[in-house]
């Protein structure tokens, strides 16, 4: 393992060997303790390119661990979703481990339905302390950890440099909506096949949902007020959905409605569209030259606000292991929760499958100087530091009384639905078959809805 | 004179009507066949090669590569399919499907017959029972189908796909088999009016070989519906038991490199009951007419 | 196995005790009849159960009786009716068309010719191919604007490349049930001309009725019983059409191309609102059987008598 390694390191080579020198001496560490997991794992995970580089690299855990007959199921997120929740809340068991996400794991921990990670945070091998902390207190609740940070993301704005060179446009590092939009609308030439910026229209809490609910958080507006009156039709609220219907329709590519996540990284990495809103793990993608052809003109900044200088509007998200209350096999779920989210992971798995296919780092000593990240991370560890170290898992609205925690997303569990149903009307709305207007009316009366159903209204 | 005129412009009228339908008729065959034949196309290709646009529909050798609708056929995305995890999802699949078609046999060969026996009773309330079940909606069903899986431990387990697989192709299988029994000889039934082992043994020895095809029909049509269930597979299963379409889910949105494998999977998926159906097409009319039409 | 046997173990309760007897009496039929009564009907017992509770998967604290309040909700939520149509445009629009598509195909493969076999191989295929497969396949390498080939059709002539699935969501779903349903529709359709006289055809043709007018005053007529029985069993399965709307839309954009099963799934699997999704479960089914017993009545003239 050492030599194939070796044979593949250009630069920094010293350190990445002694990485792996100790990821190795660690592994060895491991393996003795590790005679007691053995059985049956079956894994639930969303088929991302860090699960699926993950899948391949089962072999590498069997040899620590090799009683555990490990089961890796990879499904899209809706259907893995809709699978893993079905799962934990009848606890049927059919799932030792799954991957899941702040939004969930708050109130599944509340309920009951996971098992709290006590002895991973106490292991002094896991060494906990290196995990950003606003990652670990998002997936906490009443300061117990019910889930381990397999990454530490939040939204950027990238952009390529070329194309607005060329049009002699300049980006700045903390941009606002309004800036964002104006340079889009200058880029932005279909009949080329050309388009000024890609955002999510595809309907979905976690879809649209996410870059929209940064966009409402930044307009100043919510989903509630202290009272759990529903806010959609309030100027804020709909001013914001309005200008995120707006963009879709003026400056994306066609067929924006059923463009999520992937699309929207596909329309970089074809060079169709100049910039794109999303994900803080797309920029290990976009900026390695093997997995996209613009690396080289790549560039990103701040997630946009409304008003220049105003709090930062980044989402907030990790990809987080779990251990259902109704899991067969505990033990073995929680050795690989050590593994996959320990410190040595990502410093092995990078060099054999790239860092395109890894999650961004959860621990802070990767980002340090000198890591083999942060060399890989040089054109954009400045705005990414910038982002994780001001992102806002429990509060991202403007206000303190809101009655609600979370960021993109609001914590409760009704939200999944209304923000699909939403999300939904806001893409019949981008495609003409109703007014934005209508879109709103009808969310407000869902929000309406679900805060009296659900008893959080009196 | 006239007659004689009148029929050679008829006799030339039909030879170039039917030159134009047979030049339609390939058309729309062509036309329709787009999909899927471009699908199994794409699987021969290369992941860069296969999203591009013009269509490439042309295999040639690697020397000729670069010529307008050409491609160089690879075996790539099959060899990287096959050696990757989809054979656990295939026989799932296959034992699911071949199981439950099965039972479905062993249950509606009786019934069917029975259903034919001029002495049976309520024949009618039988028949449009079962074809009423197949009019309502599997989802509406699905969580009480779930929390029952679940009860019976049989969650992520083949055997439950098999339960219910017989149970969906079971009406079906009924009435088909009763339109092949209805069509035998008067007397070979006549014989079946002898009560208790006696029926059975008519049936066994007598009747069942006479509509052999029957059987083979029915057999057929269970395992097309079998192997293209997508709800309660996607429900009910995980990993040990998960068939071919779960596999499938993974290809729903665009990813990475993805195209060439997607379109080698869904053919290498789709195609044991394509190939079925196109040896069993003469048994189709029967089958998915459930009988009525002969 | 004598129809005697306890007669006085059944007569107890009159409904049940019938049923019982018959099924001691019918002893070939039972088991098949019982394994779908009870994988099909006792599930849908709990769902009429499940419909009048609040219950929320993710919410088991809030679970109570809810006497008839999910039915109220689903009456009032406009979704739930707009599904219904949808449900409705989809299955006319879909049975319709494949009629009429079905109608060609058969008659453009009922008569001999070169590669006939073929044409009919291809032609039904798209009936065989695993649904969520044909519609996956439809999605990216006909109808997306960026792979898709019409696009690149449409781009040829300097255009610019259309959203089909977005902008035009319903007849997207209609094009692939139409694409799949009409070679059901066509297979039945060819049972039918089979059984026409060719005579009566020759005879026509012989009276300069040309192509069409043969059409027209033989081939129609004598099909209606075909065409009739094709759409009632294509109204069968389109109705419940699941799998390519998840592969397709996804039920979008907007709720356009949420019918009625693809709304239950959201309410079970994205919502985890059972109650919800039973009392629409409930509401469907009695529907259902509305029309069912009608179109059976209809069925049952197309299959001559039964008993």
């Amino acid at each position: 393992m050492l030599t194939v390694i070796g044979r593949k390191r250009t630069s920094g080579g010293v350190l990445r060997a002694a990485l792996a020198a100790g990821t190795i001496l660690v592994a060895g560490f491991g393996a003795q303790d590790a005679f007691a997991q053995s059985g049956r794992l079956v894994i639930g995970a969303v088929n991302n390119a860090e699960f699926v580089a993950l899948k391949d690299l089962l072999p590498e855990f069997n040899r620590l661990y090799p009683d555990i007959d490990v089961e890796f199921q990879l499904v899209p997120e809706n259907e893995v979703r809709a699978k893993i929740t079905t799962d934990v809340t009848t606890q049927s068991g059919i799932y030792d481990l799954i991957t899941t996400g702040p939004f969930e794991v708050p109130m599944w921990g509340r309920t009951g339905w996971l098992e709290p990670l006590d002895e991973i945070m106490d292991d002094p091998a896991y060494e906990a302390d290196d995990v950003f902390e606003a990652y670990l207190n998002g997936l906490s609740h009443d300061g117990k950890l019910y889930a381990a940070p397999g990454s530490a993301q939040a939204s950027m704005l990238y952009y390529r440099k070329d194309r607005l060179n060329a049009a002699g446009l300049t980006m700045p590092e903390a941009p606002t909506w309004d800036q964002v939009v104006e340079i889009a609308s200058q880029l932005h030439d279909p009949a080329s096949g050309q388009y000024g910026l890609c955002l999510r229209g595809l309907p979905g809490w976690g879809q649209m949902g996410a870059p929209l609910g940064t966009v409402i958080n930044t307009f100043g507006g919510r989903w509630y007020d202290a009272d759990w009156n529903a806010q959609i039709t309030s100027p804020e609220t709909s001013a914001a959905i309005k200008f995120y219907i707006d963009t879709l329709q003026s400056a994306t590519p066609p067929g924006v409605t059923q463009f999520g996540n992937q699309e929207c990284g596909q329309a970089i990495t074809t060079g169709q569209a100049a910039m794109l809103f999303d994900d803080s793990s797309w920029s290990q993608v976009f900026f390695d030259p093997n997995t996209n052809p613009f690396a080289e003109n790549m560039a990103v900044a701040m997630a946009p606000v409304k008003e220049a200088g105003s709090k930062p509007s980044a989402w907030f998200w990790t990809w987080a292991w779990a251990v259902p209350t109704s899991a067969n096999n505990k033990e073995a779920a929680l050795a690989f929760i050590k593994w996959v989210t320990g410190p040595d992971y990502i410093p092995y798995a990078a060099p054999i499958k790239g860092w395109g296919n890894m999650p961004g780092p959860a621990r802070q000593s990767q980002y340090e100087d000198g890591s083999p990240y942060s060399e890989f991370a040089t054109p954009f560890m400045a705005v990414l530091d910038r982002t994780l170290a001001t992102v806002d898992g429990v509060n991202g609205t403007h206000y303190d009384d809101t009655p609600y925690t979370g960021n993109q997303y609001i914590q409760i569990p009704e939200f999944q639905d209304l923000g699909n149903r939403c999300t939904q009307e806001f893409s019949g709305a981008v495609v003409g078959q109703q007014t934005a207007d209508e879109a709103i009316a009808k969310c407000q009366q869902y929000a309406e809805d679900v805060a009296v159903n659900g008893g959080y209204k009196n | 004179m006239v007659f004689w005129q009148r029929r050679t412009a008829a006799t030339r009228g039909i030879e170039r009507a039917s030159m134009i339908r047979t030049v339609l008729a390939w058309a729309v065959a062509l036309f329709v066949s787009f999909p899927f034949l471009y699908l199994a196309t794409s699987g021969f290709k290369t992941e860069v090669e296969a999203p591009k646009m013009p269509p490439a529909f042309v295999p040639v050798p690697e020397s000729l590569s670069g010529f307008p609708l050409a491609y160089t056929p690879t075996l790539e995305n099959y060899k990287l399919i096959l050696a990757g995890d989809f054979m656990p999802y295939f026989i799932n699949s296959a034992i699911a499907t071949l199981v439950s078609t099965l039972i479905v046999l062993l249950l509606a060969t009786p019934a069917a017959y029975a259903l034919t026996l001029p002495q049976t009773t309520g024949k009618r309330n039988v028949l449009f029972f079962l074809i009423s079940t197949r009019f309502l909606p599997a989802v509406g069903v699905i969580i009480p189908i779930f929390l029952a899986t679940r009860f019976l431990g049989l969650l992520d387990n083949v055997l439950a796909l098999i339960i219910l697989y017989t149970a969906m192709n079971l009406p079906i299988a009924v009435w088909m088999m009763r339109s092949f029994f209805q069509d035998l000889p008067a007397d070979v039934l006549d014989a079946g009016r002898m009560d208790g082992a006696g029926t059975i043994q008519e049936l066994i020895l007598i009747a069942l070989p006479m509509i052999k095809n029957g059987v083979l029909a029915t057999a057929f049509l269970a395992i097309i519906f079998a192997w293209n269930e997508f709800l309660l597979a996607l429900t009910l299963t995980t990993t040990k038991a998960a068939t071919v379409p779960l596999y499938m889910i993974s290809f729903m949105s665009a990813q990475g490199l993805w195209y060439a494998k997607m379109s080698a999977a869904g053919t290498l998926a789709a195609l044991p009951v394509v190939i079925l159906g196109w040896f069993g097409q003469k048994w189709l009319v029967r089958g998915l007419s459930m009988g009525a039409v002969k | 196995m004598t129809s005697e046997a306890n007669p006085a173990l059944f007569g107890r309760i009159p409904i049940l005790g019938r049923f019982g007897l018959w099924i001691w009496r019918n002893p070939l039929i039972a088991p098949a009849l019982l394994v779908v009564i009870v994988v099909t009907q006792a599930p849908f017992i709990l769902t009429v159960i499940y419909s009048l509770f609040r219950w929320n998967l993710q919410r088991p604290e809030n679970t109570a009786f809810n006497a008839f309040g999910n039915y109220v909700d689903i009456v009032r939520d406009t979704r739930f009716l707009d599904s219904i149509v949808t449900s409705l445009t989809f299955t006319v629009g879909a049975v319709l068309l494949s009629l009429l598509v079905g109608l060609i195909y058969a008659l453009l493969v009922h008569d001999r010719f070169f590669g006939r076999g073929i044409v009919r191989t291809l032609l039904i295929t798209p009936f065989l191919i695993m649904p969520i497969i044909g519609a996956l396949a439809w999605k990216y390498t006909v109808l997306s604007p960026i792979f898709g080939v019409v696009n690149w059709i449409v781009r040829q002539f300097g255009a610019a490349p259309i959203d089909w699935i977005g902008m035009y969501p319903v007849a997207s779903v209609v094009a692939v049930l139409v694409w799949r349903w009409a070679p059901f529709m066509m297979i039945i359709i060819l049972a039918g001309l089979q059984a026409l006289d060719d005579d009566q055809r020759e005879a026509a043709r012989m009276d300069g009725a040309g192509p069409l007018g043969e059409i027209r005053f033989v081939v129609l007529p004598h099909l209606k019983k075909y065409l009739q029985l094709s759409a009632l069993l294509g109204s069968i399965f389109i109705v419940n059409e699941f799998d390519v709307i998840f592969m397709l839309t996804q039920g979008g954009p907007g709720t356009a191309t949420t019918n009625v099963p693809f709304l239950i799934y959201q309410s079970v699997f994205y919502s985890f609102d059972i109650g919800h999704a039973a009392a629409m479960a409930v509401v469907t089914v009695l529907g259902t059987i509305i029309i069912v017993t009608y179109l059976l009545k209809l069925l049952g003239s197309l299959m001559g008598d039964l008993d």
